[in-house]
C-alpha cells in the first residue's frame, strides 16, 4: 500500500485510472493536461502551511500517461484545468470524508479552464472521486484524516 | 474580467464575477458563460437582448448563483440576487443535464424533475438564458 504524496501512489492512481473503464469512456478526446496545485496548511500533517505540492497529469483520448509530482510550479499556461486547493482539503477527498462536487461547487477548490469540457464531462468527475476516495488503498503515516478539515480555503 | 469583443459585431458583452462573490459555482458559471460567447457572435447577440435576474439552485449542495443581464454586461453573483425574475433549481446532476443540452428546462419542469419559476414579466427568462447556456454539439470535445 503507497504512502500519500509518493511516486508509487501516483502510479498506482493512473494505473487504476487507467483499468477503470468509466475513465476511458466519460473523457474528453484528444490530449489534455492538468495541473493540480495542493498548498500546505495548518491542518495537514503532510503538507506545512507555507509549502506547496503540484502534479501534472496528462490524458491522451481518456487514457493516462503521466502523472507525476512536479518540482516547481511550472507556468499555468499551457495546462487545459488547473486545479488547486488545501493539502487538508485534496487529502479528505483522498480520504474520502470531502465529495470532490461539493468542493469545487463551494470554491475550496478553485477550478479554471475549459468549463465546457468540464460540464460535457460531468460524470468523470464522480468517477475519479471514485478512484481517489475508494479504490486507491494509502498508507497514511502520520495519520488519516478522520473529520473534514474546519475553515477551508484553497490557499491553506 | 475580460471583454469579448468581436471583430465583426458591435454586441460586446463582458462576462464578469461579482466582487464578493467566492463560490466555486459562481466561478464555473463565469468562466462557463465567458466561453460560450467569446467563441460565437450569435450567443453574443443574444445575450446583449437579455435583462433580468436568473437564480440558479443546487438543490443537493445547498449551492446557488444568480445570473444578472443588463445588456453590455452579465454579472454572476453567490446566492440569491434578489429582485429575481426567474430561479431554477434542481439537483447538480439535473441543471448539469440542462447545461449540456440533454434536457429542456419545461419538459424538466413538468416531469418534476426541477423547478423552473418566472414572472410574468419576464415569462421567457428561463428559456432564453437555457438557450444562450447550454452547449451545443460542436461546443466541446
Amino acid at each position: 500500500m503507497p504512502e500519500i504524496y509518493s511516486i508509487q501512489w501516483y502510479e498506482a492512481l493512473k494505473d487504476l485510472l487507467n483499468r477503470n473503464p468509466e475513465v476511458e469512456k466519460n473523457s474528453p478526446r484528444g490530449r489534455f493536461h492538468v495541473l493540480a496545485i495542493i498548498n500546505g496548511d495548518t491542518q495537514s500533517p503532510y503538507l506545512a502551511l507555507g509549502e506547496m505540492r503540484g502534479f501534472v497529469v496528462e490524458f491522451v483520448d481518456g487514457k493516462c500517461l503521466e502523472y507525476a509530482e512536479l518540482r516547481s510550479c511550472p507556468p499555468r499556461k499551457g495546462f487545459n484545468f488547473i486545479f488547486e486547493m488545501s493539502a487538508s482539503v485534496f487529502e479528505g477527498i483522498a480520504a474520502g470524508l470531502i465529495d470532490l462536487v461539493d468542493a469545487g461547487l463551494k470554491g475550496t477548490i478553485k477550478i479554471t479552464g475549459d468549463m465546457r469540457i468540464l460540464i460535457r464531462h460531468a460524470e468523470l468527475v464522480n468517477v475519479i472521486y471514485d478512484v481517489y476516495a475508494r479504490e486507491v488503498e494509502t498508507l497514511w503515516p502520520h495519520g488519516k484524516p478522520s473529520s473534514p478539515p474546519q475553515n477551508l480555503s484553497v490557499a491553506g | 474580467m475580460v471583454v469579448v469583443k468581436a471583430a465583426s459585431s458591435s454586441f460586446n458583452v463582458a462576462v464578469r464575477l461579482a466582487p464578493d462573490a467566492s463560490s466555486g459555482l459562481a466561478s464555473i458559471v463565469q468562466q462557463y458563460l465567458e466561453q460560450q460567447l467569446a467563441e460565437s457572435a450569435d450567443r453574443r447577440r443574444r445575450a446583449f437582448r437579455i435583462r433580468g435576474r436568473l437564480g440558479l439552485v443546487a438543490t443537493d449542495y445547498s449551492n446557488a448563483v444568480t445570473v444578472e443581464f443588463t445588456g453590455d454586461e452579465i454579472s454572476v453573483h453567490d446566492g440569491m440576487h434578489e429582485p429575481l425574475d426567474a430561479r431554477i433549481a434542481g439537483t447538480h446532476q439535473a441543471l448539469t443535464k440542462l447545461l449540456q443540452g440533454e434536457a429542456n428546462p419545461l419538459i424538466e419542469h413538468l416531469r418534476g424533475r426541477i423547478k423552473v419559476t418566472s414572472k410574468l414579466r419576464n415569462l421567457w427568462l428561463p428559456l432564453r438564458v437555457h438557450r444562450l447556456m447550454k452547449l451545443a454539439r460542436t461546443d466541446a470535445r
